[in-house]
């Protein structure tokens, strides 16, 4: 009883230190964790990592926090042959230099030795290095990120998650309905229609979610003061270019430059370099004129798609919202 | 204890699967545990093999819900068979049954269809595997509406009642990704990443799963892999494609690779135009060797 209870508190513990490295373990995961212990080999460090890992981490992003944790809080004392009382004896141990384990743990199976367990103090854990865990998920810190600081080989990974975000939008289902011919839940209202001279309900008519049709216009700022952003707003444009099928995109500076078909196509240089051919004869830098250049936008796209929707960059600053999607859209409501 | 997991190992590596102790322990404490286990990793390293060698290795059902955009509860978990009830509806007609009696007929459970969910949890005997495959493929609000038959494993079905599970299925669910799951959804589960394969445990699932291979062309296909894989290309290939390729060059004799054999068979290995052209570059720069070579 007494290696039971000393090995909860000694996951107790070990929760603690994950916890202050800002993994999210909750009093559950510590009971499965001994649970887990239990039905494992004490004996082998290898299984008791593995199992922990297994039931304490989450996603595949914490696993090297929980490394350095359970490097630092299970330590090796072979040497010393120290042991928490009531816990597992020294075993001989077959492996050389302790290793931090790694991800696949490739070839960990030699590295057989006891699992001592070390009376975890507060003190000489903050003595050690620092965990290097994020405070914030990426996505957050991705969020308060500057446009204009991002460097040129994070260009491709904006890509991919323009098109992630882009296809996320058009896969969107709306809550309306449609009629089906398989699938999908009863329709009442033309069942009964479609049997009225039947006298009996014999055919099901059906109907299911429709897809949301996602029509867009992006107007994009490139004069002067939106120069540092431009690498990155284009490289969005195009992105939402070619994932939508109806999608038209505006530059706009002095005047108002229609670049839908410029932007299109499979490659994002050659695409490039239509566009600076297209806009080259635009003064660079020059102020922009948002009342004229809008305007000549609302008179003469209005008949085009139905949806105003957003509005990339901003008058000033920084433009770090995604897209708003705003204004109205073909049945009236906002979209 | 540790004879369990050495057992895993040998009734995966039976059921024609290449494990590793990460696999075998995640497996093992899904079975003791009885939690359900989150897989994640790249298209094509074999998340859903997992379960199906679990059900093979346990000599018991298979249930298996594919998720998408759109699913909703009914589809995941029953449905009445309308048409049938209408039919039982009319050959009642003429009986002097009551109508709570006619009404209680229809809502019974042979006019209830079991979709996967239902049909794991009611399912008596062995427990079944249940594999819930590409759950981020699902809404959000499926994955909510999961987290509450996962914790219970129990259905309320208004006109039945509430049917429970006597021995809750063994749960598999993968995941590739595409959309970031809940946490609420992760605390429930146990968790492992499959990564890609090192180059011996590919070697031996080559030679594993393609019958005919030489051990040349093995170690030279699973060398060319490792190095395509730290290019930067839109679709990783993954094992899958591997054993397509292994198994394309086999039918064709091959017993060693040489440039005109790659750029013959790359169909195989890569699946976007432009991966094929940025990899038949890399090829005419650095030619074969670079790709075959052993890697310090």
């Amino acid at each position: 009883m007494a290696v039971a209870r000393d090995l909860t508190r000694a996951m107790l513990g070990f929760g603690a230190t994950l916890r202050a490295s800002g993994l999210p373990v909750t009093t559950g995961a510590i009971m499965d964790a001994v649970r887990a212990l239990e039905v494992v080999d004490l004996m082998d460090r290898v299984q008791v990592y593995l199992a922990l890992r297994t039931v304490l981490v989450s996603r595949m992003e914490e696993q090297p926090a929980f490394d350095r944790c359970f490097e630092a809080f299970w330590k090796f004392q072979a040497d010393d042959g120290q042991g928490l009382d009531g816990l597992v004896a020294a075993v001989q141990p077959r492996g050389s230099e302790e290793e931090p384990p790694t991800g696949g743990m490739e070839g960990a199976q030699q590295k057989q030795a006891q699992v001592a367990l070390e009376d975890w103090d507060e003190g000489e854990a903050q003595e050690g290095e620092p965990l290097e865990v994020p405070g914030q998920s990426d996505r957050e810190v991705l969020m308060e990120h500057d446009f204009s600081t991002f460097p040129v080989e994070q260009l491709d990974e904006v890509a991919r998650l323009t098109v992630q975000i882009a296809k996320r939008l058009a896969r969107r289902v709306s809550r309306r309905r449609k009629p089906t011919r398989r699938g999908g839940v009863v329709d009442l209202r033309r069942s009964m229609r479609a049997n009225l001279t039947r006298g009996e309900i014999i055919e099901l008519r059906r109907r299911s979610r429709r897809r949301r049709k996602v029509r867009l216009v992006l107007l994009c700022d490139v004069s002067g003061s939106m120069d540092l952003y431009s690498r990155f707003l284009l490289q969005f444009l195009y992105a939402l270019q070619n994932v939508f099928g109806r999608v038209e995109t505006f530059t706009f500076a002095t005047r108002l430059t229609r670049v839908s078909e410029l932007l299109r196509g499979p490659s994002y240089k050659s695409a490039l370099r239509r566009l600076r051919w297209a806009t080259g004869r635009e003064a660079p830098g020059s102020a922009t004129r948002f009342g004229t250049s809008t305007g000549n936008g609302v008179t003469s796209w209005t008949g085009g798609p139905s949806c105003w929707s957003s509005r990339m960059g901003g008058t000033r600053g920084s433009p770090r919202c995604w897209p708003r999607r705003c204004c109205r859209s073909s049945d009236g409501r906002g979209a | 204890m540790r004879a369990e997991i050495k057992k895993i190992e040998e009734m995966m590596e039976a059921a024609e699967y290449v494990t590793d102790p990460a696999i075998a322990m995640s497996v093992h404490l899904a079975m003791t545990l009885k939690k359900p286990l989150l897989i994640e990793g790249h298209a094509g390293v074999g998340k859903t093999e997992v379960a199906k060698v679990m059900a093979k290795m346990l000599e018991t059902n298979l249930i298996r819900l594919q998720c998408y955009e759109g699913l909703d509860a009914a589809q995941a978990l029953y449905e009445w068979n309308y048409p049938k009830q209408l039919l039982h509806i009319k050959l009642e007609e003429s009986t002097s049954h009551s109508l709570t009696e006619k009404e209680a007929a229809i809502f019974s459970p042979p006019f209830l269809i079991k979709r996967p969910l239902l049909q794991a949890i009611s399912e008596t005997g062995t427990p079944p595997v249940l594999l819930i495959d590409e759950i981020d493929r699902a809404d959000e609000e499926f994955e909510a509406f999961l987290l509450e038959v996962l914790s219970e494993f129990q259905v309320t079905i208004p006109e039945i009642g509430t049917i429970k599970a006597t021995q809750p299925p063994y749960v598999i669910l993968t995941s590739n990704r595409i959309r970031e799951l809940s946490d609420a959804l992760r605390r429930r589960c146990l968790y492992l990443w499959i990564d890609f394969p090192g180059f011996e445990k590919e070697v031996r699932i080559v030679t594993r799963k393609v019958p005919g291979v030489n051990e040349r062309l093995a170690r030279e296909i699973s060398r060319f892999m490792e190095t395509v894989r730290t290019i930067r290309l839109a679709k990783v290939p993954g094992v899958a494609e591997t054993l397509d390729w292994a198994q394309a060059l086999t039918s064709l004799h091959a017993d060693h690779l040489d440039e005109e054999l790659v750029a013959e068979t790359l169909g195989c290995v890569v699946k976007d135009a432009d991966d094929v052209k940025r990899l038949k570059r890399e090829l005419a720069t650095g030619g074969i060797a670079r790709f075959v070579a052993a890697q310090s």
